[in-house]
């Protein structure tokens, strides 16, 4: 499904973000990749999403090569990934519903499905009643929770969940890894992207460590090692 | 699919209009200044240029003849006149209508009307009263009388050699007073389009993120860039509609103040904008929408590269 072939990633000014990266996640995996703050987690995340390209190695997403993905192909990669971030990142001059709607909406999904989706996704995620609030009108834990909705919304075969508790106490987090969870049993890929020890200890699931750029450590039912 | 994302777009640009009103408000209010300043500017050229050609209407080349000059002189120079191409009308006061005139002129003055009764005969001679659609041509006028040896024999040379300062002074001021306009106009329309495009360029760097965030859930180009083009054109549209309401109150208010400045006269400003309404308000809508979408588009540019 997400296959990473001697990845490297060098930004202008010759800061090395990851070193020569192996990986292959099967369809259906959830896969947890942790380490500390700056070891090249979140370009892991910028190059299956193609903000960033790699400098050197191939990357393939569902069979697709992406590694020189033509920019007007982009939008195409991005209705197959779900995402869901640490910041939320939600359309603040949108409703709940809009903004689920949204991801539907740029995919050219017709209206009656929309009307159908949305409600059913928000419900998944226990905010049927705030569908017409504004993000700044619930709380973060919610705001969250609308996220992963949205990344659902169009049914995406991959979700790439980074530091989705960052921002959350550990009740929220809970829901919220309760929530990929769910999504992945209903047989989408998850990749998880967290430093939280707790989070990934208690998944008992795949776990890639990343140290300084570098895949140091790939367990199937894994523990987080740092 | 085409007709679904031009209505979602519309849509989507409705809504960032109305939810984010303040905003909106604000570059209506910068548009409609710039467009409004714009359109003064416009009057102030056209009551100049009007209060020119009025001073221009009342400049003619008067031709006094001799008291000795016979009627059929008068009209064969009369008829030479009238063919040159740019001499718009020669009127014939004969020398009784002359007198008439002074008589009327001075009834108040007993001294003049008796002075004329000592006279007995009339003194004054006939004169023809040239008008040429061009200030610049009275001077050719002139040339042709003075260089003519026919007709000079026939006319007092005194006549009109006093009108030509004035003239070359008119026509002087009227290049100086249009040139200045048009380059204000021209200098004002300029920040105008610094302002604008400034404005948008901030609105745009409000919704940075947003930009972002719809690029990661997989929107097109096209389908980000076209809510905040839609916005512009609403913009410019709305921006359009109330300067077009405000000039023409503004224009009625101040109709009275330019019939007060120009005498009585068929130009108002209501009649200028009626008259001229398309080419004022249909180049004033296409060029600020076009100076709004051309903004819109190079500010969304550095936000679309995620």
């Amino acid at each position: 499904m997400v296959s990473f072939k001697n990845v490297s990633k060098i930004y202008t000014g010759h800061q090395t973000a990851l070193k020569n990266v192996n990986l292959h996640i099967e369809p259906g995996e959830f896969v947890s990749i942790v380490g500390q703050s700056g070891t090249g987690k979140t370009t892991l995340v910028k190059l299956i999403l193609a903000e960033e390209r790699p400098s050197h190695g191939k990357i393939s997403i569902g069979g697709w090569d992406i590694t020189d993905i033509k920019h007007r192909e982009i939008p195409t990669l991005r209705k197959q990934i779900g995402v869901v971030f640490q910041d939320f990142k939600l359309l603040q001059r949108k409703t709940l519903f809009e903004n689920v709607a949204f991801a539907l909406e740029v995919g050219g999904e017709q209206h009656s499905n929309i009307y159908e989706i949305v409600p059913q996704v928000l419900r998944i995620v226990g905010l049927e009643g705030k569908m017409d609030r504004f993000p700044h009108q619930i709380s973060g834990g919610e705001q969250q929770r609308v996220v992963v909705a949205r990344s659902l919304a169009h049914r995406p075969k991959i979700l790439v969940a980074d530091e989705p508790t960052g921002n959350l106490d550990s009740i929220n987090s809970r829901d919220i890894i309760e929530l990929l969870k769910k999504i992945n049993d209903f047989g989408t890929t998850v990749i998880l992207v967290t430093h939280n020890r707790e989070v990934v200890n208690e998944l008992h699931r795949r776990v890639i460590t990343l140290e300084d750029g570098v895949v140091i450590s790939d367990k199937q039912r894994g523990k987080y090692l740092l | 699919m085409i007709f679904l994302s031009i209505s979602r777009i519309a849509k989507f640009s409705l809504q960032n209009f109305f939810r984010n009103i303040w905003l909106s408000l604000v570059t209506i209010t910068i548009i409609v200044l710039t467009l409004f300043s714009v359109t003064s500017l416009v009057f102030v050229n056209a009551v100049m240029n009007q209060a020119i050609k009025l001073v221009e209407s009342k400049v003619d080349v008067s031709v006094y003849f001799k008291p000795t000059v016979i009627e059929e002189q008068i009209v064969a120079v009369q008829s030479n006149l009238v063919e040159l191409p740019y001499v718009k009308e020669v009127r014939h006061v004969t020398k009784s209508q002359a007198l008439a005139g002074l008589r009327e002129q001075y009834k108040d003055s007993p001294l003049i009307l008796e002075s004329l009764k000592e006279l007995g005969n009339n003194p004054l001679g006939d004169t023809l009263i040239v008008n040429t659609y061009e200030t610049q041509d009275y001077q050719k006028v002139i040339d042709i009388l003075k260089a003519t040896p026919e007709y000079a024999v026939l006319i007092d040379s005194q006549s009109f050699d006093d009108n030509s300062y004035i003239i070359d002074k008119l026509e002087q001021i009227s290049k100086q007073v249009t040139g200045i306009g048009w380059g204000v106009t021209v200098f004002f329309a300029l920040i105008s389009l610094l302002v604008i495009v400034n404005t948008i360029r901030i609105a745009i760097y409000t919704h940075r993120d947003e930009i972002g965030i719809m690029k990661l859930v997989g929107a097109s180009n096209t389908f980000v860039r076209g809510p905040f083009i839609g916005e512009a054109i609403l913009y410019a549209i709305l921006g359009s509609i109330i300067t077009f309401g405000l000039t023409y109150i503004v224009a009625g208010f101040s109709d009275p103040y330019i019939v007060g400045l120009l005498g009585k006269t068929d130009f108002t400003l209501l009649n200028y904008l009626n008259a001229n309404v398309l080419y004022i308000f249909g180049g004033e809508l296409i060029g600020i929408t076009l100076i709004s979408v051309i903004a819109t588009s190079l500010a969304l540019r550095r936000y679309m590269r995620i």
